[in-house]
């Protein structure tokens, strides 16, 4: 059954005999083991796919009239409407951002989802701060961090005007990590 | 302790491996790879031969892209055809698989046939082989039954009207026929169903035709030849 063939080559210093029987076996093996590694390749760029695929569109929402925002005293929570993506399903959802206007005048937009876990932060009128109701992490009305759980301030969405409109980019962010990192 | 072990002197470089020999002391991984690629053939190998491990070849990775699809597929009218869309445009590498899918069952029906004329043409049916020839019979009719059965999944227009069709003419069968039509379809129209339905048969025709296919068609021939040749 495994009688070598006819010819051999011996290694005499390893004490290795190659049979042409074992030659054609150990390329067997390789050819085989290298072909199924380049067909994983796509097996597992398939199903690694939603990882890396993104689940909001990299659309602008209107929030509103620029020219509404422009006497701004304080923030002010304004309500968005954005299309998720989930698998081949697009969802219409709506989220709710912190228009805010800093002493130069310029407006910015925050996100309203506390970076330390998730939970909607409110603005405390009174005390001219916002407040997260689940951890008590509070920050400045600039969205900086003053006290609390949050490891880093609120997060700035990217906005612009355009004829006359404020539009946001909404955007998703990891939690409780330091540095803002988006999420897909 | 090198000098001692009697391994260290087998000419099989694999035998020499501590780690092969422990191993096998563990699985029995000589003899399975013996049996299974050793294996003498009488008269010598030919191409002629290559049909039975075409087809099981083809078979294991239509069952890896089939699970890689069943991933994203959804079946039911609303999202038969929106998810394949999604595999074939949106996931990575979905169309490659997908196609690979397709074209693959094609390939099955073509190579099981050229493995039915060999086999019939040679006689290697004989020889006290009628029973690993109706296995093998029986096999062919769950791959048929695969292929039709996953012709409806993706619900685009050939695959509803080739059901319609196939369906149809099991009507024909008397007496029995409509009730088996109805049985096939979930009801009386081809509709969600009908697709639910194609798509269990689909997924779990292939464990009796893995299972059926070992016990039959290799461990079978297997004893056989040790015995007829």
């Amino acid at each position: 059954m495994d009688q070598p063939g006819k010819t051999q080559i011996i290694d005499p210093k390893r004490n290795i005999v190659v049979s042409r029987r074992s030659f054609f076996g150990a390329l067997l093996c390789v050819g085989a083991a290298g072909m199924g590694a380049i067909l994983a390749v796509p097996v597992l760029r398939y199903i690694l796919y939603p990882l890396y695929a993104k689940s909001t569109k990299d659309t602008w929402s209107p929030i509103g009239d620029a020219v509404a925002f422009s006497n701004l005293s304080q923030p002010i929570l304004a309500p968005l409407d954005l299309k998720q993506v989930d698998g081949w399903r697009e969802i219409d959802s709506s989220q709710t951002v912190y228009v805010t206007k800093d002493p130069q005048g310029q407006l910015g937009v925050l996100s309203s989802i506390c970076p330390h876990m998730g939970c909607t932060i409110a603005w405390h009128q009174n005390q001219s701060e916002f407040y997260c109701p689940c951890h008590g992490s509070i920050f400045k009305p600039d969205g900086t961090h003053v006290s609390g759980p949050s490891p880093r301030g609120l997060d700035p969405l990217p906005h612009k005007i355009e004829d006359g409109k404020l539009l946001v980019k909404f955007q998703y962010f990891r939690e409780n990590v330091t540095n803002q990192e988006v999420l897909s | 302790m090198a000098a001692t072990d009697p391994a260290a002197e087998s000419p099989d470089p694999k035998e020499r491996s501590r780690f092969y020999r422990w191993f096998n002391e563990r699985t029995g991984i000589r003899n399975i790879m013996r049996a299974s690629l050793d294996e003498p053939i009488p008269g010598g190998a030919r191409l002629a031969y290559i049909f039975g491990s075409g087809l099981l070849f083809i078979f294991i990775s239509q069952v890896i892209t089939g699970l890689c699809l069943a991933l994203y597929y959804v079946p039911s009218v609303e999202s038969a055809h929106t998810s394949v869309a999604y595999i074939t445009k949106q996931v990575a590498a979905g169309q490659f698989l997908r196609s690979l899918h397709y074209y693959g069952s094609s390939a099955m029906i073509i190579v099981l046939l050229l493995h039915f004329l060999q086999t019939f043409i040679y006689g290697s049916f004989k020889g006290r082989r009628e029973l690993l020839w109706i296995a093998g019979a029986f096999l062919s009719l769950l791959v048929l039954g695969m292929g039709f059965t996953g012709y409806l999944l993706p619900w685009d227009q050939s695959a509803y009207f080739a059901t319609a069709v196939g369906t149809n003419i099991v009507g024909e069968v008397p007496f029995i026929g409509q009730w088996l039509t109805d049985m096939l379809r979930g009801g009386n129209t081809l509709g969600t169903l009908t697709l639910s339905r194609f798509y269990f048969a689909h997924v779990s025709y292939t464990r009796p035709n893995r299972t059926f296919h070992r016990g039959s068609h290799c461990a079978v021939p297997q004893g056989r030849r040790s015995r007829t040749h």
